[in-house]
């Protein structure tokens, strides 16, 4: 994360939230978080894995080896009912302080 | 054990699938840019540049599954270390035990290890042997001078033969001239054990020829004292017993004579053919071969034994034909042939050693154990699984024994310098014996067994549902551990001390064994005579009476041929 590992668990956030949207692997990740900033947002990827394996072994998000479309095994990561439980608080506390930091920021 | 093993395999199945995990997402990627229309060459070396260091993520990865266990172990040996200050005397009487056997197998496996398990410094050397004559003249094989000349030319058990003299010395330089030992070799000595000169060139056929100009090879210490290592030195002329000699070349640092014996010049053997096939001829020399490829020593032998019925037939005298026998064996026997079964006696007893110290220090756990019962069941109380308490007692025996083994390594680097100052000549090889990587990695090995050994027992034993619950049963039937311990201590104790006894017996026999003279006031000495000056039998015995006449101190002298 360039922009954003400044902030504390942004990258994890940022995991869960996309596989709220269903099951990926690393790879689909990165490229689902740069599709929909619209490139604003570019994951560094070497770090994107042990934040994965990290998330595992919390038990908020669990892999599995699979087939992808291409024929390519891959690692698919599912979210957990932990996870889900997870991504809401962090999603709340997260609105709280880009909030607060813009109010900051705003002030003049 | 099964565990173990089944632990391992799972642990380095889990490390190669966070690597293929990392190389589908490089893989992925470089399928993303092609999709791009990018050259496969280019998009998968972009795909490495987007990702950055591989190694570096896997280490990152691997960091994540591996802190919380190091977290446990630190937690678990800090734990160790209080328990251990806390009763001193225990501790430092468990590491002593330790540090004494694994000391002492260690020092012993230095000096073993080099004549058992470590490869000689030749390529292949599995496939040297020595062979020859075995008969009452001489410990080792050796081969007569008519009988290696039809070997040479008809055997088929090896892919090389070739000769040595055995033992010789000659005068190195002049005014005054050293004598060094001087060693004449067949001309494919050298090539046969596979050994190619540090500096210059290998003895030529031609210079094996009777009568050949004579050239010498030198070993490497001559080759750094005398011309202080230069490569250049070759084809200079040296005088050996007076007689100009050109050097062709320099040996190996890491070069030994097959017999183990000491070189510092190897001269062309130049067997003649004409005196070695004479009646009454008394040529000796030593043999070896290097086998062909699927042959072991046992083949060859096989394969020799008619040639070898032939020679007998045809060389030995009759009244001596029954006394002889053919020997091909391994190099490494032919090297260390009668301390074999004393090196793997001495290793074997240490071993036992190390059981008995391991048994000593496991029984003072278990006595232990009654003091500590109430420490465990308030931990098992607490919350901490059996496994947890396992690992805590393992993790102390493990501190113990590691300590036991520091300690045993500064005890066997002492013992091994005592032994090596006292008897450098007691075992082939002693000098050399040293504390390298190879044997601190056993002193390690035998820790970490003598960890194994000490803690799993008693964690077995104080982790039985009774301990945890906290009762304090005086039933001392229930243990089964100590009575075994004990045996097995007084078994290993035994075969130590009867051995340790018969070998102290001997040792007096022979002191006072009659030696059928008087040895009191005896000494002897030994003159290295110049072989120019001193050149005949009558001046020799001049040298000797001038000595025994000018000399207060030699009341006597013997002169023996």
């Amino acid at each position: 994360m360039k922009n954003t590992d400044r902030l504390f668990g942004s990258l994890e956030l940022l995991v869960l939230k996309t596989l709220a949207a269903g099951p990926n692997h690393g790879f689909g990740i990165t490229v689902h978080v740069e599709t929909v900033s619209k490139g604003l947002l570019h994951m560094e990827e070497g770090s994107l894995y042990p934040a994965l394996h990290r998330l595992e072994r919390e038990r908020l998000i669990s892999g599995e080896w699979r087939q992808t479309d291409n024929g390519r095994r891959a690692r698919l990561y599912t979210l957990t009912a932990g996870g889900r439980k997870r991504l809401t608080e962090n999603e709340a506390s997260w609105s709280s302080v880009a909030l607060g930091i813009e109010r900051v920021l705003r002030f003049v | 054990m099964k565990h173990a093993i089944e632990w391992l395999r799972r642990l380095f199945h889990r490390d190669s699938a966070w690597q293929e995990e990392i190389e589908s997402h490089l893989a992925m990627r470089a399928d993303w840019h092609r999709q791009q229309g990018i050259e496969p060459d280019a998009a998968r070396t972009r795909a490495a540049r987007d990702f950055g260091s591989p190694l570096r993520a896997l280490e990152a990865v691997r960091a994540v599954h591996w802190a919380p266990w190091l977290d446990a172990l630190a937690q678990d040996a800090r734990h160790g270390l209080r328990v251990i200050r806390r009763s001193p005397a225990f501790s430092l009487a468990a590491v002593a035990t330790l540090a004494v056997g694994i000391g002492a197998s260690t020092a012993v496996f230095s000096v073993v290890d080099l004549l058992l398990f470590r490869s000689l410094p030749y390529p292949r050397a599995d496939r040297l042997v020595s062979l020859g004559f075995s008969g009452p003249i001489d410990t080792s094989e050796f081969n007569v001078g008519n009988a290696y000349l039809d070997w040479r030319v008809h055997q088929h058990a090896s892919t090389a033969m070739t000769s040595m003299y055995p033992g010789g010395q000659c005068d190195l330089g002049e005014a005054p001239p050293l004598r060094v030992p001087c060693i004449q070799v067949e001309a494919n000595f050298l090539a046969t054990l596979g050994i190619i000169p540090a500096a210059g060139r290998d003895f030529h056929p031609e210079d094996d020829r009777p009568g050949a100009p004579k050239v010498a090879l030198l070993s490497y210490p001559v080759w750094q004292s005398r011309f202080g290592g230069d490569p250049g030195a070759v084809g200079k002329t040296i005088s050996l017993d007076d007689a100009p000699v050109r050097i062709i070349g320099f040996l190996p640092r890491t070069f030994e004579m097959p017999q183990l014996g000491e070189a510092d010049v190897l001269l062309a053997e130049q067997l003649d053919e004409g005196v070695a096939r004479a009646p009454r001829s008394t040529v000796f020399l030593r043999t070896f071969a290097r086998l062909k490829d699927g042959a072991t020593a046992e083949t060859a032998r096989q394969q020799m034994l008619p040639l070898f019925t032939d020679s007998v037939r045809r060389y030995v005298p009759p009244q001596l034909q029954r006394e002889v026998g053919l020997v091909v064996r391994s190099l490494r026997d032919r090297q260390i042939h009668d301390v074999k079964l004393a090196s793997w006696l001495l290793f074997g007893a240490v071993l036992a050693l190390v059981a008995l110290a391991c048994a000593n220090v496991a029984n003072l756990m278990l006595a232990r154990a009654a003091a500590r019962r109430k420490e465990l069941a308030m931990r098992a109380a607490l919350g901490a699984g059996r496994g947890r308490l396992a690992r805590q007692m393992f993790t102390e025996s493990l501190l113990l024994s590691l300590a036991g083994g520091a300690a045993g390594c500064v005890f066997a680097w002492g013992l091994l310098r005592a032994v090596v100052a006292m008897a450098p000549q007691a075992l082939p090889r002693l000098s050399q014996a040293r504390m390298d990587g190879r044997v601190l990695l056993f002193a390690i090995a035998v820790s970490l067994a003598a960890a194994l050994a000490t803690g799993l027992l008693p964690a077995w034993e104080r982790l039985s549902a009774a301990a945890l619950a906290g009762w304090h049963s005086a039933g001392s039937g229930r243990s089964w551990a100590r009575p075994v311990l004990v045996a097995a201590q007084v078994a290993i104790s035994l075969v130590l001390l009867t051995g340790a006894s018969l070998l102290v017996r001997s040792l007096w026999k022979l002191e006072s064994e009659s030696l059928g003279f008087q040895p009191r006031r005896v000494v002897t000495a030994t003159f290295t005579l110049n072989r120019q000056r001193y050149n005949s039998v009558e001046k020799q015995d001049a040298f000797y009476s001038e000595v025994s006449r000018s000399s207060p101190v030699f009341l006597e002298s013997a002169d023996l041929p």
